[in-house]
């Protein structure tokens, strides 16, 4: 079907100087799109920051096109005599564009990337989409199909059906090697890799949507793509799996409490039924047995890899014994429960499902293979990765397990050698959960009912739309927390046995698969649990986790000779198995170390490298209080103690035990304490004594191997490492984990159960979430005997580095650790850590001895955010009751406002001990800057604090106009009514525009008859409008179009609503205010955008899914080496990092999203040449969200802060106009809500120039009147020259009072200030 | 064999001590023995050579954004809240006093910056917070010498964003860089950066003409009109005798007279200079003497004559007063050049009231001797 894309190239600015004669630039743009003809800007000579205004229209025949391709806008120069100069590109992936509730345009300013210079300058760009969709049933394309790279369920949505696992697989040449190489510059072929990578990626999205759609879904979930470099082969593969659902919008109405109810029961009804069906029949059955996860339980060769791996663990319920009576109401539960036998096992990407979903966890199940790489097609890979599949669902059949959850298929690839994983948790899931209406009632037991990803609202029934009160639903959302909450606990009361339910071995105990040892359930006595359970998945919220988590992780470091081919591949496949050995040991100790008996979030990570392989497994232990705790760790040791680092070890082999033993005590103590707590009435723990008799096989964790047989018998006996030889000192040296004592935790799961920001009732909201990526290339010395210390070593010095830097935060939790290791060459090792930081900005006063970060955090700045508002009334409190208090008093503001913006402390020893100190001239020319301007802003005039004051204020309006400016809607309405209206025209002018506002007309055109796959409708829920009547007139036309396109979610729908009707308390404002503010493209100061690779953020809830963002970057640089702290690699990759960020930020912009969510590093790869060139690839992806705030109602919050500017009116002026003078587009939201008094002043001002508002790009030429012209002439800031009017100072003291700031008379002033301060 | 270690937040992290440390032009092995002390509980230094590292990299990161400070606000790069960046601008454009001190008056050529170091041994400001501090001069000169339709200190605020004092400071030592005004006369050299700023200050204020000229000039008006009051009051007797007499009654009447018959032997003198260095703004070349000839002939002169600075406010608020009522100089005349007279007594009054300071030998010294 035809499509037209339409592009506006709207201009640039900050652009490079290209020509080195006149400092200036002559550009134009090149839009290139598939296999279209290139077509191009004018040049706009002599100018940094050009004006084009040109419009581009592709008309694509072909869907695939708009899915495969991306647009690429090249900035160039224009030479008359020689090439013409790149100056960069931008790519922008048109996918998000597609489904059927999509931003519609994508407009804003882009970095221009350059793939050797970096980001070089800006360009604004529109880009629509005039998507009819293709009804065509054999059709190539995909379009609609929605990608979420989270892990979990997507806030707002319910999973109505899952259809199970998708991958797709794609294979093309590397540019980076093609024959043309050799003669065409680096920059073309690093772009070819690039624009390869975006092509790639979009065509995996493509295939998997294809295959989603045939399998009747409208949604991929947990999608994660790969890239694998064959370098070798000079080919790069892509790969992605994830898992696809059918979705749909959960209903947001304000549903009355009543029909909750009536949900509730039923729901309850529902869940009953299926306890019941299932654990009826079991009381009568004789109980069951689990074990331990058996390290390298069965190893298997398959026959056309030279080995292959896999390690299976896990326990099988006895589900026969449910078979039989489970109701019908039950069925789904039955068909995965009972038909596992006959059933292929389903594997899904998901790592979080809804509560009540997950039945039993069976434990870990991997496959691996190793593989040579020989010119092999597509469809060569695709079978070894189908006999991965296969094998790991074969591994949860002999569990008993009807599903693979948390699945992740990993590579590493050494030269031809290619190590394959696929690694997952066995479990069984009640699909009956995944019809509609079901997880109402669980929902907030889940800690994201703390944590901003509640589903706020649920509605029982529909699927469809509804649409719209979703203020209401804000309004109402704390009495529902309430109700939930109360809920909540009647519910885990009822559901006591479910919690231990899901740790029962989901086998019959006389069945086990494996020698394991099993014990009986602590909690209900009855089943049978293993002793250690192990799970890639985050922890369910029904799960009964008792006291603190901790990190632990296990480093495997081995050497490994340097072969070829197949030889190289046989030692490899030969080394697995003990790698995996001692990581399992490893892992194993430390929990025992901890006191712990489960991991979940566990992750594996195998590298082969020239020399070395290197293993690391991370994941969150936790204590289930369903399983036994284990066993105190002993460790003896037969080896002579020769020397001084021996003497350490045997002192850090004594701290070990004690501290297992001690941890051992704790939780028992913990536990103990809960039971009583929670059932008093129940049995004192059942003797480990007549456990262990009752047992017929019965070993502890680590006994297979280094364990006497004689400590077999007795469960509780302790766990003895035996030290023999340097290898084994190697691995209990790692055991001791670094301790962060103050507040520093570590965890790779979202969350960390337990901890006050994931605790459901009453959380502790963490104010910032900072995305960390930290890349650190180490080597290894592998002369020495302790290779695993060196590699543990490595990475506590990450820790210690980030717990250093993270130190302005106060109970700061690092969560979702991922790693990602490469060796990239002999004996060099690089990790690469992505991970959030959540914590609470320490008060100024409590970072006195830290040195003291002023974080301009962006939740800080988020107007209505708590630490804002606070300080607003904080100077309130302070200020007292003058009522004139802002201007009568701006200094004392100041100081609060610093407070509050940014926190900074003066460090004495900088300004005491600063070395000019000691240079013969005097200490006063040395006093820094600082004390300068410091004095200038505390001693003389007022004018600094009134900036001061005003920038606070400032900060409040623009801030929060930017979040919530109506225009936004109004502009995507217009655009899309441009769009629908006359597909002709190919941009719409300001006449049509004018016209063109007003939604009630607009609102017909709006329905365009799309898409009539079997796509649910799914309407986005966050409407602006009055729900009823919108959403009946919705589904009317549901009716007759079949699909309709529906009504845009706005985003911040909530803070919008209180704008407006801040904006309609304060009058009239709207008609006009709707005039002047079309379009601003991008509000100038947008909150900040939040990056983060959890499926949430803290404090915010996400309103809307934008669609998938996929970005790929290549960057290569001549590397200097000199004293300069952007120098080396390490600058390189530092300044490499910030650049992908500002893309990508950009590009979430553009979308009109405020955040990106599950963030992911597909690919990425840093290196260094010999010849000093530094390499660098990456590919992000993740989800574009829009966000509202949740932890206060933003409302009343937006509604303070506009009445303090008001009140504060006078002693802002100047400041204002220092922000309009910022001058972005702001300056017409700004100055229409400041309302009053102002609007004349600037009201001419903005600026109704083209469709969008040009200022932004020109912001250089702004009218003079926006200038801060110092109307506030107090007397203490008359400046002089406002003393022309007044030529004849009358005061005596002329020195001291008129004059500038920065005259005191006593030029000794600043220091001892200084000094004390 | 390198290794090397990066991290990078997405939020950007300003440590206002490190950020100070950069500004002050430490290198980051000097910064952290710096920092070292204050970090409780300690850190290995590795650490913390790493965390000021990565700060360091991203201010230099910055200094693109700092150097256009207007590009500064829709960027994507640096995500900072509206007051941070305002922040950073301005500590970026702050400045030591010692510095500029230094620089003032002299021409902003490459010349000087090659001199920088001369600077930085004299003050002990690292050099490359000196280079730092004489690049923001020279970009700012060069950023508004084409700008119009602003007076200069509103065009500075505005490429810059500098707050308003600190755009006035720049304004002010432009001026005075503009004019060549010479700073380093031996008899200068007790006068600090301040000093000259407020003078400066103050003959922009008064002296200059008042058109939307980026980078103001002396007004050649205000000169032909002392020109024309030289002669005026000096050359005619009767004009002269009836202002002395005026001022001095009128000093007489204030409520602490200072010793009159001193001013009565010297007031043809001091008006004389007055109008003398009044005379001067007209030339390119006199003009840079400016401040010398303020201190010789006037500041010098009451300091010989043991005057207060209040005695001196006094006197030349009489000379304004008492202009308009020497009748014996025709109306036509004050209405004429009354306003010239006012502007050119005010800034005098100013400016030597600020310069009233005897040079101690001390100062004296320390400036030859580094000299």
């Amino acid at each position: 079907m035809p499509c037209i894309l339409k592009i506006r190239v709207v201009g640039a600015r900050d652009l490079p100087v290209m020509d080195k004669a006149s400092d200036l630039t002559d550009a134009y743009v090149e839009v290139r799109f598939a296999d279209f003809e290139a077509q191009r800007t004018t040049v706009c000579r002599k100018t940094l920051n050009p004006v084009w205004n040109e419009d581009f229209r592709f008309e694509v025949t072909d869907d695939a096109d708009l899915q495969n391709e991306p647009l690429e806008l090249k900035v160039l120069d224009y030479d008359a005599i020689t090439a013409n100069d790149s100056v960069g590109s931008v790519f922008i992936d048109l996918n998000p564009l597609l489904p059927v509730n999509s931003p519609w345009q994508i407009a804003g300013w882009f970095p221009i990337y350059d793939t050797i210079r970096g980001v070089r300058g800006e360009v604004n760009v529109q880009v629509k989409l005039q998507f009819f969709g293709d009804v065509n049933p054999f059709k190539d394309s995909s379009a609609g199909i929605m990608f979420f790279s989270t892990t979990s369920l997507p806030a707002g949505y319910q999973i109505v059906a899952m259809h199970g696992f998708v991958d797709a697989i794609v294979n093309e040449d590397d540019p980076e090697y093609h024959w043309s190489d050799s003669f065409r510059t680096q920059r073309s072929s690093n772009e070819a890799r690039q624009r390869l990578l975006f092509r790639l990626s979009g065509q995996l999205r493509r295939l998997l949507g294809k295959e989603t759609l045939d399998m009747g879904g409208n949604a991929v979930l947990g999608y994660q793509q790969c890239f694998d470099l064959e370098n070798e082969e000079h080919a790069i593969t892509a790969r992605a799996v994830g898992t696809a659902v059918k979705i749909a919008v959960v209903s947001n109405s304000s549903s009355q409490y009543a029909d909750k109810q009536q949900a509730l029961t039923l729901n309850d009804l529902h869940t009953e039924d299926i306890l019941t069906s299932v654990l009826d029949p079991e009381q009568g059955e004789s109980p069951i047995f689990t074990g331990v996860p058996p390290t390298g339980a069965a190893a298997d060769t398959m026959p056309p890899t030279p080995t292959t791996r896999r390690r299976g663990s896990s326990f099988s319920s006895d589900s026969s014994s449910s078979t039989d009576s489970a109701p019908s109401i039950a069925s789904g539960a039955k068909n995965s429960i009972n038909n596992y036998k006959y059933l292929e096992q389903q594997i899904f990407t998901l790592h979080e499902f809804p509560p009540g979903t997950v039945f039993n966890l069976g434990g870990i199940v991997s496959a691996r293979s190793v593989k040579l790489i020989e010119n092999d097609d597509v469809e060569t890979r695709d079978a070894w990765w189908n006999e991965l599949r296969d094998e790991i669902k074969s591994h949860a059949r002999v569990v008993g397990c009807s599903h693979i959850i948390g699945y992740q298929e990993v590579t590493t690839i050494n030269d031809e050698l290619i190590v394959l994983s696929a690694v997952g948790t066995a479990a069984n899931l009640d699909m009956t959960a995944f019809t509609p209406g079901f997880f109402d009632s669980g929902r907030n037991l889940s800690r994201s009912g703390s944590i901003s990803r509640s589903y706020v609202d649920n509605g029982t029934d529909n699927l469809s739309t509804s649409v719209g009160g979703a203020k209401a639903s804000f309004q109402n959302s704390l009495k529902e927390q309430q109700w939930m909450d109360m809920l909540a606990k009647r519910k885990s009361k009822r559901k006591q046995p479910s919690a231990c339910r899901m740790c029962h071995i989901p086998f019959h105990r006389k069945s086990s698969p494996f020698p394991m040892s099993l014990v009986k359930c602590q909690k209900c006595k009855k089943k049978y649990v293993p002793e250690i359970l192990l799970s890639t998945v985050e922890p369910p919220a029904e799960l009964g986790v008792v006291g603190q988590s901790a990190f632990v992780e296990a480093h495997v470091c081995r050497a490994k000779k340097r072969k070829d081919g197949e030889s190289n591949a046989t030692i490899v496949s030969d080394a697995i198995p003990f790698v995996e050995y001692d990581l399992h040991r490893q892992l194993m100790y430390k929990l025992k170390i901890h006191g712990l008996n489960a991991i979940f979030g566990l992750r594996f990570q195998l590298t082969v490298g020239d020399s070395l392989i290197v293993a690391v497994a991370c994941g969150t232990a936790m204590y289930l209080s369903a399983l036994p705790t284990p066993p105190a760790l002993r460790i003896s040791r037969n080896l002579d103690v020769i020397d001084e680092e021996d003497k350490k070890l045997l002192e850090m082999q004594r701290k070990i035990m004690d501290l297992s033993e001690a941890n051992r005590q704790n939780l028992e103590a913990a536990k103990l304490r809960e039971s009583e707590d929670g059932d008093p009435a129940s049995l004192p723990p059942v003797p480990d004594g007549n456990n262990s008799a009752q047992q017929d096989d019965d070993s502890s964790g680590s006994s297979s191997d280094s364990e006497d047989e004689a400590e077999k018998d007795n469960y509780q006996t302790n766990v003895v490492i035996q030290i023999d030889d340097d290898a084994d000192e190697d691995l209990m040296a790692v055991l001791l984990d670094p301790v962060f004592t103050d507040g520093f935790l570590l965890c790779s799961t979202e969350t960390l159960p337990n901890h006050p920001y994931f605790v459901s009732t009453d959380p502790m909201i963490p104010d910032n979430a900072h995305l960390i990526t930290t890349i650190k290339q180490g080597h290894i010395n592998m002369i020495s005997h302790h290779p695993n210390r060196q590699l543990a070593a490595l990475f506590r010095s990450i820790y210690e580095d980030l717990r250093f830097r993270l130190s302005y935060f106060t109970d700061c939790v690092l969560a979702g650790i991922t790693y990602n290791i490469q060796l990239p060459r002999a004996n060099e090792v690089q990790i690469q850590l992505t991970a959030v930081a959540l914590g609470q900005q320490r008060q100024m006063d409590t970072l006195e001895p830290l040195g003291v970060p002023i974080t301009l955090s962006p939740w800080r700045s988020v107007p209505g955010s708590a630490a804002l508002s606070t300080s607003h009334s904080r100077s309130e409190s302070e200020n007292g009751s003058s009522p004139s208090r802002p201007s009568s008093d701006p200094r004392r503001l100041v100081v609060t406002g610093e407070d509050s913006s940014m926190v900074f402390q003066m460090d004495e020893c900088q300004i005491s001990e600063s070395p000019q100190q000691q240079t013969p001239s005097s200490s006063r020319l040395a006093t820094p800057v600082v004390t300068m301007t410091d004095i200038n802003t505390r001693l003389t005039t007022a004018a600094p604090p009134h900036r001061h004051v005003s920038q606070t204020s400032n900060e409040t309006v623009t801030g929060s106009t930017a979040a919530t400016a109506p225009n936004t809607p109004v502009r995507e309405r217009y655009s899309r009514l441009g769009m629908d209206s006359e597909p002709g025209t190919p941009l719409d002018g300001p006449v049509n525009r004018q016209i063109g506002y007003r939604p009630q007309d607009a609102r017909g055109q709006f329905s365009t008859a799309t898409n009539g796959s079997n796509l649910a409708p799914t309407p986005n829920s966050n409407n602006n409008r009055p729900a009823s009547s919108n959403g009946s007139f919705n589904n009317e036309n549901d009716l007759t179009t079949g699909t309709m396109r529906p009504e845009l979610g706005y985003p911040r729908h909530t803070r919008q609503q209180s704008v407006s009707s801040i904006m309609s308390r304060q009058g009239q404002l709207d008609e006009s205010a709707s005039k002047i503010a079309l379009l601003p493209m991008m509000p100038a100061e947008r909150p900040f955008i939040e990056m983060t690779p959890l499926s949430f953020i803290p404090g915010r809830t996400p309103t809307r899914y934008l669609g998938k963002l996929s970005l790929h970057f290549v960057k290569e640089t001549h590397i200097l080496h000199d004293t300069t702290v952007s120098s080396g690699m390490g600058g390189f990759v530092h300044m490499f990092l910030m650049e992908i960020q500002a893309v990508a930020r950009s590009h979430v912009a553009a979308l009109g999203g405020d955040a990106i969510v599950g963030l992911r590093v597909d690919e990425s790869f840093f290196q260094e040449s010999v010849k000093n060139q530094g390499y660098a690839l990456i590919s992000i992806s993740g989800d574009v969200v829009g966000c509202a705030l949740t932890d206060q109602d933003s409302s009343s919050s937006s509604s303070e802060d506009d009445d303090d500017e008001n009140s504060e009116d006078e002693g802002q002026k100047q400041g204002q106009g220092q922000n309009r003078q910022q001058g972005d587009d702001n300056e017409s939201v700004s100055s229409r809500r400041r309302g009053g008094p102002f609007e004349n002043q600037e009201g001419d001002t903005p600026l109704i120039v083209g469709w969008q508002n040009n200022q932004s790009m020109e912001s250089v030429q702004m009218p003079a009147a926006a200038l801060p012209l110092s109307s506030d002439t107090t007397a203490a800031a008359a400046a002089i020259e406002q003393m022309t009017s007044l030529p004849v100072p009358s005061t005596p003291a002329t020195p001291v009072t008129p004059n500038t700031p920065s005259a005191p008379l006593t030029p000794t002033a600043p220091s001892p200030t200084a000094e004390a301060s | 064999m390198s290794e090397w270690m990066v991290t990078t937040s997405s939020a950007v992290v300003l440590d206002e001590s490190i950020l100070q440390l950069w500004l002050l032009g430490h290198n980051v092995d000097q910064a952290t023995i710096l920092r070292m002390p204050a970090i409780q509980p300690p850190v290995p230094s590795r650490v913390l050579k790493s965390y000021i590292t990565s700060q360091y990299r991203t201010y230099e990161m910055m200094h693109h954004y700092l150097h256009h400070p207007r590009h500064f606000a829709g960027q994507f790069m640096f995500p900072l809240s509206q007051s941070a960046k305002q922040h950073l601008i301005e500590r970026y454009y702050s400045f030591d006093e010692a510095v500029i001190r230094e620089i003032l008056g002299k021409k902003l050529s490459s010349r000087t910056r090659k001199d920088l170091d001369e600077v930085h041994e004299k003050t002990g400001i690292k050099l490359t917070s000196c280079r730092r501090q004489f690049d923001n001069l020279k970009r700012v000169m060069k950023k508004v010498e084409d700008a119009e339709g602003r007076t200069l200190i509103q065009d500075i605020e505005h490429q810059f964003l500098l707050p308003h004092y600190l755009a006035r400071q720049y304004a002010h030592i432009l001026f005075i860089a503009d004019n060549k005004l010479d700073t380093f006369r031996k008899r200068l050299s007790c006068y600090q950066f301040t000093d000259f700023e407020y003078c400066g200050a103050v003959f922009m204020q008064y002296w200059t003409a008042s058109t939307m000229d980026t980078l103001p000039e002396f007004d050649p008006h205000l000169a032909q009109d002392v020109r024309d009051l030289k002669s005026l009051i000096l050359n005619d007797r009767a004009v002269l005798d009836e202002f002395r007499n005026r001022v001095s009654n009128n000093l007489a009447q204030s409520a602490h007279p200072p010793v009159l018959e001193r001013i009565q032997s010297n007031f043809k003198v001091v008006l004389r200079n007055m109008l003398t260095v009044g005379c001067m703004i007209n030339q390119q070349k006199e003009v840079r003497n400016i401040f010398v000839e303020i201190t010789d002939k006037l500041v010098d002169a009451f300091l010989q004559v043991g005057w207060s600075p209040v005695d001196m406010e006094l006197f030349y608020n009489g000379l304004m007063i008492e202009f308009h009522n020497t009748t014996s100089l025709t109306s036509r005349y004050r209405e004429r050049y009354g306003t010239s007279w006012i502007r050119l007594v005010t800034g005098i009054k100013l400016a030597s009231i600020r310069l009233y300071r005897q040079p101690t030998t001390q100062s004296l010294l320390t400036r030859s001797f580094t000299r």
